[in-house]
């Protein structure tokens, strides 16, 4: 092999931008395929978020971390604490289909679903509103304190913290019911930990929104850090079209597009359109190409001015891109105005812009699929297969036996029974048979829905009936309904060696 | 202390060194809360450890949040310090 020869070149002062002080960003606002795509996406997201915890199901909060109680409700499904395992599965299909869909689309993620792109959406909207577009806001941000400056400023600082509150306040209200929070708030009854919480959400929103916005992208996101981790040749990035692009320049009015040019020169049997002779008119000034050589980009910024992480496309795939599109969009605008095809920066693999055919359905990706099909299947029969009812014995702690009277022995237990299906328990509680055991006093019990039953019981064993240890299999059932429920629980008894 | 850790610590503004330390620190003191207490109650870990004082859930969820996140801020911190993270203050403007 030849070594490639190179030569390594000092870091210019602005590179060290992984920490480096950024000018602020002020996104150009934007209307195109892409962007009706994520307003669509910010809607039904922030929809579920705000709406849900209003919704009620079977006479609960539809979904409800209650903490406290440790239950979670999400719609029809109950999860008790022993169901742990089922959230952490959920987690680890959320953590592989982010893989999967970075492997097959490149960052959708950030671009559309990722709650700092949605609420910063929300922001924009609320700045755009008080302060106007893009030029009026940078113009009014250099312009002195002015009243009206006050006024667009007071604004715009209202509606962000009230947004935020109630950002706060419904996140708040996924813990604790909202209607009891709403009726907290207006007696002024709020707990110190919803206030604190309320609080500290809502300005949470307030900062990354409002402030912080590309710079969490940047400098927070551990996604943005590892996702080249999940690209490969075949990931759908959002890349512009050097070859056709370049050499970038203003040119002159009703100047055909280079793929035009491209193919009336092939017509004409002519070779290259390097080789053709430069014809230059100059009109506004030094930084112009001759016109021969001009590729599709008309230079005019428009993809660097919508960009919300205030990078150029035009430099390459870089980090900071959260693949939201914004500059297709833009790019796409202005080719419809130069009458020039569509797609100069476009959704595209770095194989098709090598001239190669995608490979939607590769090994990666194929891996993905199997795993991900395989763990949401096993959620789902997990989860609809979970116990309604799970029954724990504990034996008495002071006392191994204990003889009554007339020489029967007697062992005290406690039953703990949790009904974890959708309706009240009507329980009978028995021994197995084959020991001579009876219970003393009730083996029947109530359990509503989501109750936990913790109920005495005592077993006997009639005068020289049963001596030494013995398992003892305790078995209940519900004799209500249709749908019949039972569980079991192995313990012991004890009783005294026979004699 | 070479070249680039000096020029890290001499250009960092004190605010993103902090949040370095912090913002990842938090994030795991999270994850550990949400593990730790989706196995143990609360309650019944504070009846084991001290019967006579009264703990509630909502307290035990956040003494053992704050709890974690001392630790993994402590290990942050370490980590940072030993990188050289604050061995210089950034020049004030």
């Amino acid at each position: 092999m030849n070594p490639i020869p190179h030569q390594l070149l000092p870091e210019p002062a602005d590179e060290r931008r992984l920490y480096a002080a950024q000018p602020k960003v002020y996104p150009r606002e934007i209307d195109g395929r892409f962007a009706r795509l994520r307003l669509t996406a910010v809607s039904v997201l922030l929809g579920i978020f705000y709406g849900f915890p209003w919704l009620r199901w079977n006479g609960h909060q539809a979904v409800l971390f209650d903490l406290p109680a440790r239950k979670f409700y999400v719609f029809g499904l109950t999860f008790w604490p022993q169901d742990f395992f089922w959230l952490a599965w959920l987690l680890i299909i959320a953590g592989l289909s982010l893989f999967f869909f970075t492997a097959l689309a490149g960052r959708l993620w950030c671009g559309y679903a990722c709650p700092q792109t949605v609420w910063t959406e929300v922001f924009l909207w609320i700045e755009r509103a008080c302060e106007g577009r893009r030029n009026a806001r940078i113009k009014l941000d250099a312009g002195p304190w002015t009243r009206e400056k006050w006024l667009r400023k007071g604004l715009k600082q209202t509606l962000w913290i009230a947004f935020a509150l109630w950002t706060g306040f419904t996140f708040v209200g996924f813990f604790t019911p909202v209607t009891e929070l709403g009726a907290e708030i207006a007696s002024f009854r709020l707990s110190g930990w919803e206030t604190f919480w309320i609080l500290f959400y809502g300005f949470a929103t307030y900062g990354n929104a409002g402030y912080l916005r590309e710079q969490v992208c940047k400098y927070m996101c551990p996604y943005a850090r590892f996702q080249s981790a999940m690209f490969d040749r075949d990931t759908l990035v959002i890349s512009y079209d050097t070859e056709r692009g370049e050499t970038r320049g203003a040119r002159k009015r009703g100047m055909p597009s280079v793929l035009t040019r491209l193919a009336e020169r092939a017509a004409a049997s002519l070779s290259a359109r390097a080789a053709t002779p430069s014809v230059t008119t100059p009109i506004d000034g030094a930084r112009r190409p001759p016109a021969a050589t001009l590729g599709d980009c008309v230079d005019c910024d428009a993809c660097v001015q919508v960009c919300p992480t205030g990078i150029d496309i035009r430099d390459g795939l870089q980090i900071e891109c959260i693949a939201c599109a914004s500059c297709i969009d833009a790019c796409d605008a202005v080719m419809d105005k130069m009458g020039y095809a569509r797609g100069l920066i476009r959704y595209t693999t770095e194989n098709m812009l090598a001239g190669k055919p995608r490979h939607v359905l590769r090994t990666r990706t194929l891996v993905y699929a199997a795993l991900l099909t395989f763990l949401l299947g096993t959620f789902v029969w997990g989860v609809t297969h979970r116990a309604p009812l799970i029954v724990e014995v504990l034996r008495d702690r002071y006392a191994l036996y204990r003889e009554t009277g007339d020489g029967a022995i007697e062992n005290s237990y406690r039953l703990k029974i949790a009904n974890k299906s959708d309706h009240a328990l009507h329980l009978v509680v028995e021994p197995s048979d084959d020991l001579p055991l009876t219970i003393v006093g009730h083996s029947t019990l109530d359990i509503g829905v989501g109750d936990v039953g913790d109920i005495p019981l005592t077993l006997r064993a009639a005068p020289h009936a049963v001596g030494g240890k013995h398992r003892v299999e305790l078995h209940v059932r519900s004799h209500d309904g249709d749908d019949h429920v039972e569980a079991e629980y192995t313990t012991e008894f004890f009783a005294p060696e026979a004699r | 202390m070479n070249a680039a850790q000096e020029a890290t610590a001499a250009e960092v503004p004190a605010l993103r060194r902090w949040g370095a330390v912090l913002w990842p620190s938090f994030f795991s003191a999270g994850v550990a809360t949400v593990v730790f207490f989706a196995l143990i109650d609360p309650v019944e870990l504070a009846d084991a450890a001290w019967p006579h004082v009264r703990v509630s859930r909502e307290l035990g969820y956040s003494l053992g949040f704050f709890g974690f996140w001392a630790a993994t801020f402590g290990s942050s911190l370490f980590s940072a310090l030993l990188l050289g993270h604050f061995l210089k203050t950034a020049p004030r403007a």
